[in-house]
């Protein structure tokens, strides 16, 4: 954090209210805010300024958010956030595959948005230098596991876990996307036969969970598969 | 009306004349061939003396005619028998003078009879007379037979002259005479003589000589002209007739299509029973001694083939107004019910099968009995079977075709029955079933509609909530933002900064329950994207236990957990189960009497599994378990605290939407929610899902 200066982040949205609640919220926080309230302008804003981040809603007059993402990812290589009423994952599905990095619902939580857009901001500016560096680090999104170290990176910060809960985190950023019942992870981990283990199990990833998620209420990464088991999703 | 009746009536008048000119032609077809075979002479000699006769009589000349002369020899003849016969009686050897009385005053006689001896016989009067040609004063006719002559004259005009052998037309009295010329061996044997004195009244009786030869030839004529001026009568009619045939020939057609029309209304077995009486009654006719019967049985019969003819060209199917089609339209009139007509069509069928086996019976048994004849036999079998198996073969196909009918659209009620609403029956117009069919086709079209229609309000009802969901979110984020910012505004008095909390919870509660709205939404009108998995229910209720663990341990209650180590398997979305469990448990713990037990139990079960949570409710339950569910109710009846009243409702309709049962029980204080999902089979229907 403390090799970041001011960084540019553009608000699109034509609700100029709400686009301005989240301009002052985010300069509270320390970065620098562009306004447009279409896409037209969020373009023309893109093109003439240097944008370190971008924060764009979908429905839009003149121009609709799909499109200026497009013309902004034509030339421009930025994290970008959606802004969206619409809740659906396949509404979220849709959006990513445009060319987002990251779907926020209205009404959102200033707070994570805030958070959200840090951390895009730190993965974007530092984690390319670690990528591909070793052999023995895992990247998954936001998330870095270095084998070496035994050691979580969440947007470039290490993650203080205790013993247990690196030896679960790297059991599951290691095999990213297979879901591990409770009993495997506790025999696993524990090296014990499972005894009650769902509790057990599911106390340390909430921990993990408030270390490394964002919203840990709606967590990305350590999720639980209903009826399953536990996994981290790869992102 | 009566320019028809005219019409009507000339058209008869016509007819009948038309007929009668036939009747005539062939009875007066009977005298002139009969007078053709017999005459001696030709036909322009018979004309030319009966047009002759015909002009004495007109003019009065009686004594040209020859019925006149017929008469005067009869008369003659007549004297001629009394005095020969007289003479030859009478002594020969005496005069006798005397022989006739005063009657014969007015006829003077004399009779020579010359005998062999040479002497000669004198028969006369006692008027003196000598026989000479010199008649008496006022006697004026004059016969006599003199040399085997006969010889007839009137006041000095002969009437009548002519040798013995006499031809014409009194045989009978030339025979006399031949007899007596033979007897007198020759003509000169014997003279006789006559002299008459015509008078009104003579001792012949009320005749007289007058009427005896003058007045019957009179009368005679008179017949003869009685009969020629009704015979010209009769031509005139005739020729009345003829015209009236010919004038009124229109009239004639049409009242002979009315004939026609009358023929049309007789059933056709009646007509064809006359016909053949009729045809019996010609025949007897024809067999008949006589050519008048003759004539009358061809009459007959040429009657009966005019009305047939008629009857042909006027109503050309002439079968169809008979005793069967009307029996026929009988039974096809009345009661359009599906059971009448086809009851109908079946005893119809049924009677023509019964009688045809009578009938067939009736003439085996007359022919085996009158006509033993073993190949008619066989052939009258055959025939008899052919009937009656066609009939038979008729009756099952009317049958089958009928009940295919009924198959058919017990099938379209079927397959509506199972939700294909595009099945439709064509069944013809001449079914028994076509109104039921056709309104059943109606019915379909009504339903089919109702369901367009239904569908069509349930996509716009998703649509209105989706669209005010999503209105309602942008407003809340301006105010959930600017709630933030006025958070994080350190110089705001203390009050200020309670308000701003309470509006940041309201905030954040509404945003809730917008989601919410949205989400029962979905699952209520069946548009709730579902992922569904085999999945483990007793895990997924241990994980929720787990990621709800804080609320759990908070003290407020006791939570009784009771989930079997046995493996409960069931297809559902999970994410979607643990928010129903989530509702479920947050419900618990929010109207659950503070200290008192909860119970959350699975119940792996033979076929499904169930899972219940039990508590004791803080607040007395003013309602039933199926109000508890409906949207927006709480059992407390209060708009208070930070529940949307939704939970059980979203509980709900996820469970239903998932292909579970979901059912809430109140006992007094006792709440149940019991979630139910039947068991899903073996692996392998992981592999497919």
């Amino acid at each position: 954090m403390e090799n970041e200066g001011k960084k540019t982040v553009l608000v699109v949205d034509d609700d100029r209210d709400i686009v301005h609640a989240i301009a002052v919220t985010l300069e509270r926080a320390g970065f620098r805010v562009l306004r447009a309230y279409d896409g037209v302008e969020a373009v023309d804003a893109a093109e003439k300024n240097e944008v370190h981040l971008l924060i764009i809603d979908l429905m839009m007059p003149r121009m609709d958010g799909r499109t200026a993402i497009a013309r902004i990812r034509e030339t421009k290589n930025l994290p970008i956030l959606i802004l969206s009423a619409k809740s659906e994952d396949a509404d979220k599905i849709d959006g990513l595959s445009v060319g987002a990095d990251d779907y926020i619902t209205k009404p959102f939580n200033p707070a994570e948005l805030v958070a959200r857009v840090h951390s895009h901001l730190r993965r974007y500016t530092s984690l390319g230098g670690i990528e591909a560096e070793r052999k023995n680090v895992v990247v998954n999104g936001r998330l870095t596991y270095r084998l070496d170290e035994r050691t979580l990176y969440a947007d470039g910060e290490p993650v203080r876990l205790t013993a247990t809960e690196t030896k679960i985190v790297e059991l599951l950023m290691l095999n990213p996307g297979r879901v591990f019942p409770a009993e495997e992870i506790y025999r696993r981990v524990w090296n014990e036969p499972a005894f009650s283990a769902e509790n057990t199990v599911m106390v340390h990833i909430r921990r993990i969970r408030e270390k490394i998620e964002i919203d840990p209420s709606a967590p990305e990464y350590l999720t639980v598969v209903w009826g399953l088991g536990y996994e981290i999703k790869k992102h | 009306m009566k320019s028809k009746n005219i019409s009507l009536a000339r058209g008869a008048v016509s007819l009948i004349s038309a007929w009668i000119l036939i009747f005539l032609f062939l009875f007066l077809a009977n005298p002139v061939v009969s007078y053709l075979s017999r005459r001696g002479g030709t036909l322009s000699a018979d004309l030319q003396g009966a047009a002759r006769e015909l002009g004495y009589a007109a003019r009065g000349e009686y004594t040209e005619l020859s019925v006149y002369k017929d008469n005067a020899v009869l008369l003659f003849r007549d004297l001629y028998g009394k005095v020969t016969s007289a003479a030859f009686r009478a002594d020969p050897n005496s005069e006798t003078e005397t022989r006739f009385d005063s009657r014969y005053r007015d006829i003077l006689y004399r009779c020579e009879y010359f005998r062999e001896d040479g002497t000669v016989y004198v028969l006369a009067n006692a008027e003196p007379w000598d026989g000479s040609d010199v008649l008496p004063p006022d006697f004026n006719y004059s016969f006599s037979y003199v040399g085997g002559e006969v010889f007839i004259e009137r006041n000095g005009v002969t009437v009548y002259e002519s040798a013995v052998p006499y031809t014409q037309p009194y045989t009978r009295f030339l025979s006399y005479l031949i007899e007596d010329y033979r007897r007198t061996n020759g003509s000169d044997r014997i003279s006789v003589r006559f002299a008459v004195r015509e008078r009104e009244t003579t001792p012949f009786g009320a005749s007289g000589v007058r009427s005896a030869v003058i007045g019957e030839t009179e009368q005679a004529v008179q017949q003869t002209m009685f009969w020629l001026s009704v015979a010209a009568a009769a031509a005139l009619l005739f020729l009345l007739i003829l015209i009236f045939a010919i004038v009124f020939r229109r009239d004639r057609k049409a009242f002979v299509r009315r004939i026609g029309e009358c023929l049309g209304r007789v059933w056709f077995e009646a007509k064809l029973i006359l016909l053949v009486i009729g045809a019996c009654v010609a025949r007897e006719f024809w067999y008949d001694y006589g050519y008048d019967a003759k004539m009358t049985g061809i009459c007959i019969a040429l009657v009966l083939a005019a009305l047939v003819v008629t009857d042909l060209r006027v109503n050309r199917r002439v079968w169809r107004q008979s005793l069967v089609a009307a029996l026929m339209r009988a039974v096809r009139g009345t009661g359009r019910g599906f059971s009448s007509r086809l009851s109908r069509t079946y005893i119809f069928l049924g009677a023509a099968l019964a009688c045809t086996v009578l009938f067939g019976a009736l003439s085996l048994t007359f022919l085996a009995t009158r006509w033993g004849h073993p190949v008619l036999l066989l052939l009258a079998v055959i025939l008899f079977a052919f009937f009656f198996f066609g009939l038979l073969a008729a009756f099952g196909l009317f049958l089958r075709e009928d009940l295919s009918e009924l198959d058919e659209l017990f099938r379209q009620i079927e397959q509506l029955y199972k939700g294909d609403l595009d099945a439709v029956n064509h069944l013809p117009m001449q079914s028994p079933l076509h109104v039921p069919a056709m309104q059943l086709n109606m019915i379909r079209d009504g339903i089919r509609f109702a369901v367009a229609q239904g569908a069509k309000s349930e996509r716009t009802k998703v649509e209105l909530i989706t669209n005010v969901s999503h209105d309602l979110k942008t407003p809340l984020t301006s105010i959930i933002s600017y709630v933030d910012l006025l958070e994080s505004e350190t110089d705001l008095p203390a009050e200020a900064q309670e308000y701003v909390g309470v509006i940041r919870q309201k905030a954040d509660r509404l945003a809730h329950m917008v989601q919410d709205i949205f989400d029962i939404s979905k699952a209520a009108t069946g548009n709730l994207p579902l992922h569904i998995e085999r999945i483990s229910m007793d895990k997924l209720l241990r994980q929720t236990i787990a990621e709800m663990d804080a609320l759990l341990q908070d003290g407020r209650l006791i939570w009784r957990v009771q989930i079997p180590e046995a493996e409960c398997m069931i297809l559902a979305d999970g994410q979607k189960l643990y928010r129903i469990f989530q509702n479920l448990i947050k419900n618990a713990s929010q109207y659950a009497l503070t200290g008192s037990r909860v119970y959350l139990s699975l119940f792996p079960e033979e076929q499904k599994a169930t899972v219940q949570i039990q508590n004791v409710t803080a607040q007395e339950m003013e309602l039933d378990g199926e109000r508890l569910t409906a949207r927006f109710v709480r059992g407390d009846g209060s708009r208070e605290g930070s529940g949307s009243g939704l939970g059980l409702s979203i509980a709900k309709s996820f469970t239903e939407a998932m292909g579970g049962t979901f059912r809430v029980y109140v006992h007094g204080n006792i709440f149940t929610a019991e979630v139910a999902f039947p068991l899903a089979g073996p692996k392998q229907e992981q592999k497919n899902g």
